[in-house]
C-alpha cells in the first residue's frame, strides 16, 4: 500500500460523517438546508470526491471506496438536482403541447396511417375473397354473427344495459383501450416494429369489420354504431401508432447523437400518449353510454352525424395553429435537468 | 451483491469520477413484490370503501385498478428520490445515466414502459433485458435513459476493517516475494505503476482486462499459489507487487547512495 489507509480514515472520517449527516438531513421531508449549509455540502463533496481519487491511486480498499462513491453519488444527486420543477397546467398541456406534438410529428402520423389503411384494406379484400377466414380475421364472439341477424337482435333490444352496467362498461372501455394505446405506443422501443404490427393487426379487424357490415348492407347500422365512439377511437389508435414511430425514428441508427435525438423524442411521446389517453376517456364514455343504443330509439343518422362532427372538431382541434410548434417544445422541454 | 464489471462511472461537471453499482435483478425483483402487495391492500381497501357504492363503485374499482398502480410508480419515484416504498426498503433508486435527479418526462415513460417490459407475462422481456444489457436495464429505463441503482450505504468505515484489507498479503509467501523483488523487469514494473495511476481513465471493463493481463504477466515470473489467487483481484495482485517491489528498490536505491556517501 502506497498510502496508510488507517491514518488516512482517521483523518478523513469527521468530513465524511459531516457530509453524511447534512444528506440525511436534506433527505428528511420538509427540511431544508441553509445557503450556509449547501455551500459547507458542496465544499465536503468536492473533499469527498478528492479523497476518493486519492485512495483510489493509492490504496485498494474496495468497502471504503464504495463508501465513498455512495457518499459522493448522493451529494452528486442533491447538488445537481432540477432547477425548477414547473407547475403541470393540465389544460394547456392538452390544448398546446398535445396538438402541437402531433403537428410536429405528421410524417409519423402519416406512417401510422399508411400501415392502419393497409390491414384495412388487406383485412376486408381477404373477408370479401375469401368469406371462410372470417373467425380467424374477427376474433370477438358478437362480431363473428351475421351482420343482418346481429342488426335485428340490437334492434330488438329497447335497452341494451342498465345505466350502472353501461358505467362498469365505460370503465372497462377506457382501462382497456387506454392499455393497448399505450403498449402501442411503447412498442416504438422494437424500432417502430411492434407498433407497425399493432396497426396492421388493428386495421385488419376493422377493414374485415366493415367489409362483412357493407357486403350485408347493413352500412347505416355500421357508420351509426361505430362512428360515435370510432371517431375518437380510431384516430387514438393511429396517434399512439404515431407516437411509437416517433420513438422508433429516434432510435434508429448507432451514430453518438441517438441520446440526443431520444432525449428531445420523449417529451412529445409523452404529449401524444398522454392526449390519447384522455380522449380515450371521452370515447369510452360514448361507447358504453351512446353507440350501444340503435333505432328505433336513436336514428342512425343522429348517431352518424355526431360521429362525424366529433371527427370534425378533432381534426380541428389537432390542427388548429394558434402557438407556434417551436415555443411549445422549449415549453415541453422545460423540466429537464 | 455488486457487480464491479457492471458499474457504470460519471464524470461531474468539476471533472469528480465516482462509479454507480447498478443494482443486481434479485433487489429489484423484491422491490417490485413489496410494491405489488402494497398496491394490493391498498386497493384492497379501497375496495371496501367502495363497495358502499355498489355499480359506481364497480366501475371506480376498475379505473383505479389500472390509475393507481401507475399513479403510486410515478408519484414515488418524482417526488422522493427515484424511490418507491420497495425500492427503499431494498437500498436501491433510480437517477438518469448521468447520475443526476429524474426529470417528469423520464418517470414517466420508465413507468409506461412496463407495459411491453410485462410482455408476454411477468415481465419476461423485462427481465431478459435486464439480463443482456451491461447496466441491468429494462426497455422502460434504456427509453427513458435511467439506472436503477444500490445505495451503498451501509458499510461504515473503521481503522479495524480497513487494517484486514490493506495488509500485503504477498509477505505471507516469502519466496514469491523475493521472486517478484530479484525477477520483476523494470518495464513491467513501470507499466504496472503507470496502469495504477491511470486507472481512472479506464471504463470498468477495460480495468478488468488491463489488470487481469498484467496479473497474468506477474503469475509468469513467480507462480502463485492457488490460495492467493483465489482471495485476491488482479488489481489487488498488481498493486501487492508494485509496493513490494518498490519498497525494496527504494531500500536498494537508499543503501547504495548511502554507500557512495562513505
Amino acid at each position: 500500500m502506497i498510502i496508510d489507509v488507517d491514518k488516512y480514515i482517521a483523518r478523513c472520517r469527521p468530513q465524511w460523517d459531516e457530509l453524511s449527516e447534512l444528506l440525511e438531513r436534506r433527505s428528511r421531508p420538509g427540511e431544508h438546508l441553509s445557503v450556509a449549509e449547501a455551500e459547507c455540502l458542496y465544499a465536503l463533496y468536492v473533499q469527498a470526491s478528492a479523497d476518493l481519487s486519492r485512495l483510489r491511486t493509492f490504496a485498494a480498499v474496495p468497502e471504503l471506496t464504495r463508501y465513498l462513491e455512495g457518499l459522493i453519488s448522493h451529494s452528486y444527486l442533491a447538488i445537481y438536482q432540477l432547477r425548477s420543477r414547473p407547475a403541470f397546467a393540465p389544460w394547456r398541456w392538452f390544448s398546446r403541447h398535445f396538438p402541437g406534438a402531433v403537428r410536429q410529428h405528421f410524417r409519423a402520423l402519416a406512417l401510422a396511417l399508411l400501415f392502419f389503411g393497409l390491414g384495412a384494406v388487406l383485412g376486408g379484400g381477404l373477408l370479401l375473397l375469401l368469406p371462410a377466414s372470417k373467425p380467424v380475421l374477427i376474433p370477438f364472439g358478437h362480431l363473428r354473427m351475421d351482420p343482418s341477424e346481429r342488426v335485428q337482435q340490437e334492434e330488438r333490444r329497447e335497452r341494451p344495459l342498465t345505466l350502472p352496467q353501461e358505467g362498469i362498461f365505460a370503465s372497462q372501455l377506457m382501462t382497456h383501450n387506454t392499455r393497448v394505446c399505450i403498449l402501442s405506443a411503447a412498442l416504438g422501443v422494437t424500432f417502430g416494429l411492434g407498433t407497425a404490427i399493432m396497426l396492421l393487426s388493428n386495421g385488419v379487424l376493422l377493414g374485415a369489420v366493415c367489409a362483412d357490415y357493407l357486403a350485408a348492407g347493413e352500412g347505416a347500422f355500421l357508420a351509426g354504431w361505430l362512428l360515435p365512439h370510432g371517431s375518437i377511437e380510431i384516430p387514438c389508435v393511429l396517434l399512439a401508432g404515431q407516437a411509437g414511430f416517433v420513438l422508433g425514428a429516434a432510435l434508429l441508427g448507432r451514430d453518438s447523437r441517438r441520446h440526443r435525438r431520444l432525449r428531445a423524442a420523449l417529451p412529445d411521446f409523452l404529449h401524444i400518449a398522454g392526449g390519447c389517453a384522455v380522449l380515450l376517456i371521452w370515447a369510452g364514455l360514448v361507447e358504453a353510454f351512446f353507440s350501444q343504443h340503435h333505432e328505433p330509439a336513436l336514428p342512425y343518422v343522429v348517431k352518424s352525424l355526431f360521429g362525424l362532427a366529433q371527427l370534425l372538431f378533432l381534426m380541428v382541434f389537432l390542427w388548429q395553429r394558434s402557438t407556434p410548434v417551436a415555443s411549445l417544445n422549449n415549453t415541453a422541454g422545460a423540466d429537464e435537468p | 451483491m455488486i457487480n464491479e464489471a457492471q458499474a457504470v462511472a460519471i464524470r461531474s461537471p468539476e471533472g469528480l469520477l465516482f462509479r454507480l453499482y447498478p443494482a443486481g435483478l434479485y433487489r429489484r425483483f423484491l422491490a417490485l413484490v413489496v410494491d405489488f402487495f402494497l398496491l394490493a391492500l391498498l386497493l384492497s381497501q379501497l375496495a371496501m370503501l367502495l363497495a358502499v357504492f355498489a355499480y359506481v363503485g364497480l366501475a371506480l374499482r376498475i379505473v383505479l385498478g389500472f390509475v393507481l398502480p401507475l399513479v403510486y410508480h410515478v408519484a414515488c419515484e418524482w417526488l422522493w428520490r427515484g424511490q418507491t416504498v420497495g425500492k427503499w426498503l431494498m437500498g436501491i433508486y433510480v437517477c438518469d445515466v448521468d447520475g443526476g435527479q429524474l426529470a417528469l418526462s423520464q418517470v414517466l415513460v420508465r413507468n409506461l414502459f412496463r407495459a411491453v417490459d410485462f410482455l408476454p407475462g411477468a415481465y419476461l422481456v423485462g427481465m431478459i433485458c435486464a439480463g443482456v444489457d451491461s447496466h441491468g436495464r429494462r426497455l422502460g429505463d434504456l427509453a427513458a435513459r435511467t439506472l436503477v441503482v444500490s445505495q451503498q450505504t451501509t458499510w461504515q468505515p473503521s481503522n479495524s476493517s480497513a487494517i484486514q484489507v490493506h495488509r500485503n498479503a504477498l509477505r505471507d509467501y516469502p519466496q514469491l516475494a523475493l521472486r517478484l523483488r530479484q525477477r520483476l523487469p523494470a518495464e513491467l514494473l513501470v507499466l504496472c505503476y503507470q496502469s495504477l495511476l491511470r486507472r481512472d481513465e479506464l471504463s470498468a471493463e477495460a480495468q478488468v482486462r488491463v489488470f487481469s493481463a498484467l496479473s497474468a504477466a506477474l503469475q509468469d515470473i513467480a507462480p502463485f499459489p492457488d490460495e492467493l489467487l483465489a482471495t485476491l483481484p488482479a488489481e489487488q495482485i498488481v498493486r501487492n507487487a508494485v509496493a513490494l517491489a518498490v519498497a525494496e528498490r527504494h531500500l536498494a536505491a537508499s543503501s547504495s547512495s548511502g554507500g557512495a556517501g562513505r
